[in-house]
């Protein structure tokens, strides 16, 4: 009962963001078929439907953990609750948005933009049916261990006190954009090494078939997911500033 | 069945800091409740604790009978109306309303309309325009509409003028003779709800200072009050709280019962406040 | 009715004797109903438990009668049992206490009564 409950606050709290995002997909789609339509031209690409359902479902992950703890335990919901509650929800968001993509990228092909290229450059060689069914699959996986980091973080973010939380969005940042190229221009032999005998052999297992990359993602989703537990498990009702 | 909260060696600490401190507490059923602590005393902790609004490091709540942290049933007959504002940006009266009635099957929804109505209060706003004032009366709102069990009220006139305190008031009496149920009244406050309250719980620096019934407290002390010499020379060698003079008239507090007090001065009732700021003070 | 929540007397007392007094003026006639409980305790902001406590004392002396379903209304005779009452706290309180006084100033009852109706003329 108050999971289904919860599920609906958590639909709520994703609904503008929701509205607005497919707004500006709609927008790009039409503008796209505009162009396509004076131009004559048959090269316009769209493929920023599935990257950017992702970010989406990323970003709704990061909002939906403050807003889930504090309603739901002020609510008289329990933890374990408002967070079966928010995986439900999750994969229930991700089939959606991947479904509303699938739609919105037939319509654009129908119109004349090219909407497929990334999926034919990454997997040339899944076709028919069963090959779709991988594709809509892999990128449930996809959106859900997004959204599941995005909660991660979300929850990082909350329990952590204004110290910590300054000193971790200054050093995280910092690490993987400045550390991480620094270090691997300085060593650039420890780079290859990395990238040969790991990188390298990690994407090419990736490319067989849109399940390896299924399988990666649901991974990560459980990874984050139990660890956005560890945020969950002991959190309290906290009010911002 | 046992229709009660019973709060058991709870401490809750805050790094360093104990918030509670092997509090022990019970909320017997259909009574009123006034919780009393000077700020930071801990009652806004004491009641998130008990509402699994944070865990606490040991001790338990049972409520009625069953485990209260971490399970839905039991929560599901709290309803707490706390200090914060819960809701994002952008809620409106109207949707804080209708969660409320989302959780809590027993929710009045056309009683709180009525209540709207009578407070003056516009259910399209957000919360966030309103004022100190119609914000704690949107959430008093729901938690007066609410049906559940055991109702919290976390400084329940905050910002209120007195026609609203008044109208407050008679509708928590309202609904607590119709609707019998249990409620704590978190406040500094006591005069005001002196008459209301049955029980008296006061919290001091995280520890239970006294728990009795309001009655009983009333007894605990007499004022005396005449002419300063008069005044002084009866209280000497005894028990003395508080006094306060004006010109030649002055007048005491004393813890006990009155004893052959002289004719020439005036005895009354214990001013609560006076005792409580007393008990209080550190 | 007033209600002095200031005086040491306890509310529940002063509920009653509140009511007594209505029915002694005749503003609650015998055989009519009270007020209720809850529109006692909703207009004063009393606990209802201690407006029950008082209206209870007045049933076990037989000044009010409860009607099932229907409320509390006072019974006959209900004024004739609060005056006798009033009358013996009367003679309990002020008279016995008057002579006691008179006698530690010397007064005669001679005295006692001369100031009764210079009292009385007074007025």
């Amino acid at each position: 009962m108050k999971i289904a409950k919860m599920f609906k606050w958590y639909w709520q709290n994703a609904y503008w963001g929701l509205v607005g995002f497919y707004s500006v997909m709609a927008f790009l789609l039409i503008f796209g078929f505009c162009v396509a339509l004076f131009s004559g031209s048959d090269e316009i690409v769209m493929n920023n439907f599935s990257p950017s359902t992702e970010i989406t479902l990323f970003v709704i992950g990061i909002l939906l953990f403050p807003t889930g703890v504090r309603f739901g335990l002020s609510s008289g919901v329990s933890r374990k609750t408002l967070f079966v509650a928010l995986l439900l929800f999750l994969t229930a968001l991700s089939a959606g948005m991947m479904l509303i993509s699938s739609i919105g990228e037939q319509l654009g092909e129908w119109m004349g933009i090219e909407t497929h290229q990334l999926q034919q450059l990454l997997y040339p060689a899944v076709t028919g049916f069963g090959g779709w069914l991988s594709i809509c699959f892999c990128r449930i996986s996809l959106g859900l261990s997004l959204g599941a980091m995005g909660y991660f973080i979300g929850g990082a973010y909350y329990r952590m006190n204004k110290v910590l939380k300054i000193v971790v969005s200054i050093t995280v940042p910092a690490l993987l954009f400045l550390g991480m190229p620094l270090f691997f221009i300085a060593f650039p032999s420890i780079a290859q090494g990395v990238f040969e005998s790991l990188i390298s052999p990690l994407f090419n297992w990736l490319l067989v078939s849109p399940y390896c990359l299924s399988l990666l993602c649901l991974g990560f989703a459980a990874l984050f997911g139990v660890l956005s537990w560890l945020f969950v498990r002991r959190a309290p009702v906290k009010i911002a500033g | 069945m046992n229709n009660s909260i019973q709060v058991k060696d709870l401490t809750v600490q805050f790094g360093h800091f104990t918030a509670l401190e092997k509090i022990n507490v019970t909320f017997g059923e259909n009574r009123i409740y006034g919780l009393l602590g000077r700020n930071g005393a801990g009652k806004s902790t004491l009641l998130s604790a008990v509402n699994n609004r944070l865990f606490p490091n040991e001790g338990e709540v049972i409520i009625d009978g069953e485990r209260g942290m971490e399970n839905d049933n039991a929560q599901g007959k709290i309803y707490y109306m706390g200090e914060k504002n819960i809701y994002p940006d952008g809620t409106s009266v109207k949707q804080l309303l209708r969660w409320s009635r989302d959780f809590y099957p027993n929710f009045n929804m056309e009683y709180a309309c009525q209540l709207a109505e009578r407070f003056q209060l516009n259910q399209k706003k957000k919360l966030k325009s309103l004022s100190t004032g119609y914000l704690t009366i949107a959430k008093l709102i729901g938690a007066l509409a609410s049906g559940a069990p055991y109702t919290f009220f976390d400084e329940p006139v905050l910002g209120l003028d007195a026609n609203h305190r008044e109208l407050f008031y008679q509708e928590l009496i309202r609904q607590y003779s119709e609707f019998p149920r249990t409620i704590v009244i978190s406040t500094h406050l006591i005069e005001e709800v002196s008459d209301i309250i049955e029980q008296v719980v006061i919290i001091k620096d995280g520890r239970i200072l006294l728990d009795r019934p309001v009655e009983e407290v009333k007894q605990m002390g007499y004022m005396v009050s005449g002419k300063a010499a008069d005044v002084d020379a009866y209280c000497a060698g005894r028990q003395t709280i508080g006094e306060d003079q004006l010109g030649n008239l002055k007048r005491a507090c004393l813890l006990g019962q009155p004893e052959e007090v002289p004719a020439s001065l005036d005895i009354s009732a214990m001013d609560l406040q006076k005792l409580f700021v007393q008990l209080t003070n550190a | 009715m007033r209600f002095n929540f200031e005086s040491g007397v306890p509310i529940y007392l002063q509920v009653a004797r509140q009511i007594e007094d209505a029915v002694l003026s005749g503003a609650f006639p015998e055989e009519t109903q009270v007020p209720s409980t809850t529109e006692i305790s909703v207009t004063y902001q009393i606990n209802p438990a201690t407006v029950l406590k008082g209206m209870s004392l007045l049933t076990d002396q037989g000044i009010l009668y409860k009607k099932r379903g229907v409320g509390m209304f006072v019974a006959r005779g209900g004024a004739e049992k609060i005056l006798h009452q009033r009358k013996k706290d009367f003679y309990d309180g002020y008279i016995i206490r008057l002579l006691e006084e008179a006698q530690k100033l010397h007064l005669s009852k001679e005295d006692v009564v001369r100031m009764i109706e210079e009292g009385q003329t007074d007025e």
